[in-house]
């Protein structure tokens, strides 16, 4: 399974709206889709599990669209309200399911060139855990989840890159916490430090997690719209899962 | 935050599948991301003036803008970075409106130098002031923390911790009185509170630079909503042409009222004992603080200092009632198949009760705290019976937290080799002492919902099928081993018997505790 890579450098980059401003040439803008794709395969993989497709078929399926997907010609093809990244890769493969995939199927490629690599024994253990939901309300959790996963490894990763990756893990319980729940005596025993420090470290995580969660959610934004809808949307998702 | 064995989130009770991002509950994570904006700004900060760290550069060449901090009511704040000292510095831009004024740059210099000549431990330092890019900048110490209005938000303060943070605030004060400077601006966000739990006052004297006249028109409130002028004494917005020193004393009155109740005071101020458990005699030195007339109030800061420093000596914390460990179930899980017919817990921890609030401990780090005043529903009752065949109680807890109500059963136990009556006991006695905790500051018991009225299924009592059931099978295994009707028989009826034995003493012990269940 590809690495969710969220470092700062190549997050720059992988922004949904630079991607689809881009010109055709632009080689980093491939590599920004390409990165998106990575980190984003998983739910479109479940919903194609949930239209009825065997494992097999499904990921020939998927990887196959993010072949095509990549080929830029394609993407410059595929109309000019494209939107938001996760509207718009459920609704391409739609449609690549729809015209796409009987052709490819009969013409039998063979050398697989992907570029997205799929882990195929990964993929299914991750499906057969998956609650019984609509294929498009599994699309929907799976890319809410997916986010939430992307931010809480880069929130671990920073803490990690100061050398504080053992703080994380006394720390994050108290991103889910109430107030009056959080004991700071007890985190101050496990990090070695006291209990005003505890507070301040706190308070300071729960503000990086948001802002970070809002950052990777305008990354997959295309330009005007309003983050605070997506994050709006992504968080009932979440809640309702 | 679950091991294994659990598969519900202990706070929502959303059921947790396998790929948990980081073992925490996406709901919850989900919630989390609430939609508070930070510190709110005051009106006639205005957006179209926050300047990017880009755009500032050119006009301050000695410092390297890092970022943008925050918004106060008074102006806009940069974290940089001096460049000849290579130190952190915090840049703050002010009043965009008063540049032209040749009155108001009179005092502005005339107050930096003022607060330059401050010089203590806890007060911010001013390093530098002067006019650039068309604002009033004052270059300070740069803290790396919180404010206090943020440290609250994240969580509540013990009253020990209160009285940590506002002795030294009030030495601070009393340096800055005995300078003839006057805050005026005392309130959460202009005490800053760094990595190691030091306080500091901040924005110190800006209040008395920015208004030139009386504040006709209520500008020593820039820093507050409009019109809630909740830190300012009352002398401040009625008579400001006399008020002096005191207003401080009244505003830290206020910080210390929020920090031990968590609420700002009314304008008939309820002592903060009759809201948590504090000293008696720190409800006089915060209501003295809060006197409408300043004349009424400490005469200095540092007499201030002095009667709270007398409370934190004697001060303990709430003494633990009673303490043991518990087991906790709940009716949602009581109502599925393994809390009916096998395993009526879903936990087990440890629970202590002491006068302010009961607290369970279930691991290292899920806590559960229920605060006695919290408490809508305090009840006793019987597990289904088709899992606890003996008849075994609980003590039904429901509480509201945050506007959700929440529903615990405790078994409180007192160790594995104790008989289910023994633990009843056990239990009616836990029962009785939560009782009487919830009663004593209040007087008020609450309400006690009779066993078949609270959200628990209670099985279906068939006490003759365990004479069949084992009466019948457990002799037949004789034949196994033995040929003989008379053993049988006599296996039988001792079987019989003692089964119905059990089963009275069982019926008679439940009805001792004041529970039937049937």
């Amino acid at each position: 399974m590809p690495a969710t890579d969220s470092s700062s450098s190549v997050f720059a980059t992988t922004h949904w709206s630079n991607i689809l401003a881009a010109k055709q040439s632009d080689t980093h803008a491939a590599e920004a889709l390409q990165t998106l794709c990575q980190n984003y395969w998983y739910p479109l993989y479940a919903w194609v599990r949930r239209e009825g497709h065997p494992p097999h078929t499904a990921q020939d399926l998927t990887q196959e669209f993010f072949a095509s997907l990549l080929e830029k010609e394609w993407l410059q093809s595929v109309g000019p309200e494209k939107g938001r990244f996760r509207t718009f890769l459920l609704v391409a493969m739609k449609r690549f399911l729809i015209n796409e995939w009987h052709k490819m199927a009969a013409a039998k490629r063979g050398g697989n060139i992907t570029h997205v690599p799929l882990d195929s024994e990964e993929a299914e253990r991750r499906f057969a855990a998956e609650p019984e939901l609509a294929p498009d309300a599994t699309y929907e959790r799976r890319w809410a989840m997916t986010l939430l996963e992307q931010t809480l490894t880069a929130l671990e990763e920073e803490f990690a890159s100061s050398g504080k990756a053992d703080d994380f893990h006394a720390m994050k319980a108290c991103l889910t916490m109430d107030r009056g729940e959080i004991s700071y005596a007890d985190l101050a025993k496990q990090t070695g430090s006291n209990e005003g420090a505890m507070r301040v470290a706190v308070h300071r995580m729960r503000k990086h997690y948001r802002s970070l969660f809002r950052e990777h959610i305008a990354a997959t934004l295309a330009d005007g719209e309003d983050v605070e809808t997506e994050m709006r949307h992504v968080v009932s998702v979440l809640g309702s899962a | 935050m679950n091991t294994e064995s659990t598969t519900t989130c202990p706070k929502c009770g959303k059921s947790l599948l396998e790929d948990t991002p980081q073992g925490l509950c996406p709901a919850c994570l989900a919630a989390a991301i609430n939609f508070d904006t930070e510190t709110v700004g005051a009106p006639g900060v205005h957006a179209a003036s926050t300047m990017s760290p880009e755009e500032l550069a050119p006009h301050f060449p000695q410092l390297e803008i890092i970022e943008y901090l925050g918004r106060g009511g008074m102006g806009v704040v940069y974290k940089a970075r001096q460049k000849s000292l290579n130190r952190l510095v915090a840049l703050k831009l002010l009043a965009p409106e008063r540049a032209d004024d040749a009155k108001f740059a009179e005092r502005f210099e005339k107050e930096a130098h003022a607060l330059a000549a401050l010089n203590n431990p806890d007060i911010v330092t001013i390093y530098d002031f002067g006019q650039a890019a068309g604002f009033y900048f004052l270059l300070m110490e740069y803290i790396d923390g919180v404010n206090l209005r943020q440290a609250m938000q994240a969580g509540r303060f013990t009253p020990e911790q209160a009285l940590a943070i506002v002795p030294p605030v009030c030495e601070a004060l009393q340096y800055a009185h005995e300078q003839g400077i006057v805050h005026r601006d005392i309130k959460p966000e202009n005490l800053l509170m760094d990595k190691d739990g030091h306080v500091k006052i901040a924005d110190f004297g800006i209040a008395k630079m920015i208004d030139a006249e009386a504040p006709a028109a209520g500008e020593v409130e820039l820093s507050q909503p409009f019109g809630t002028p909740t830190y300012s004494a009352p002398e401040q917005t009625e008579d400001p042409a006399h008020a002096d020193h005191r207003v401080d004393i009244y505003s830290l009155g206020v910080v210390l009222y929020e920090l031990l109740t968590g609420e700002v005071p009314q304008q008939l101020p309820e002592p903060p004992s009759s809201r948590v458990q504090v000293d008696v005699r720190l409800d006089e030195i915060v209501l003295r603080a809060l006197e409408t007339k300043p004349e009424m109030r400490f005469a200095t800061a540092g007499e201030f200092r002095t009667q709270l420093s007398e409370v934190t000596v004697s001060h303990s914390k709430p003494a633990t009632l009673k303490s043991s460990t518990c087991y906790v179930s709940s009716p949602d899980h009581l109502a599925n198949f393994i809390g009916r017919f096998i395993y009526v817990y879903t936990g087990k921890g440890k629970l202590q009760l002491d006068s302010n609030q009961l607290t369970f401990y279930q691991s290292n780090s899920i806590k559960t705290v229920i605060p006695l005043d919290a408490i809508r529903d305090l009840s006793t009752g019987m597990y289904p019976t088709s899992a606890a065949p003996f008849g075994l109680m609980f003590i039904s807890i429901t509480w509201e937290e945050s506007g959700v109500t929440r529903q615990h059963l405790f078994t409180p136990n007192q160790g594995p080799f104790k008989t289910v009556w023994q633990t009843n006991e056990f239990v009616a006695d836990w029962f009785t002492a939560i009782q009487d905790a919830v009663r004593q500051p209040f007087g008020l018991m609450p309400p006690t919902t009779p066993a078949d009225e609270l959200n628990v299924p209670q099985g279906k009592r068939y006490p003759w099928l365990f004479l069949i059931f084992g009466s019948l099978l457990t002799p037949s295994l004789i034949f196994l081993f033995e040929d003989g009707a008379k053993t049988f028989i006599a296996a039988e009826i001792t079987l019989i018997v003692l089964t119905a034995l059990l089963l009275l003493i069982s019926r008679g012990k439940a009805s001792a505790s004041g529970k039937r269940s049937h």
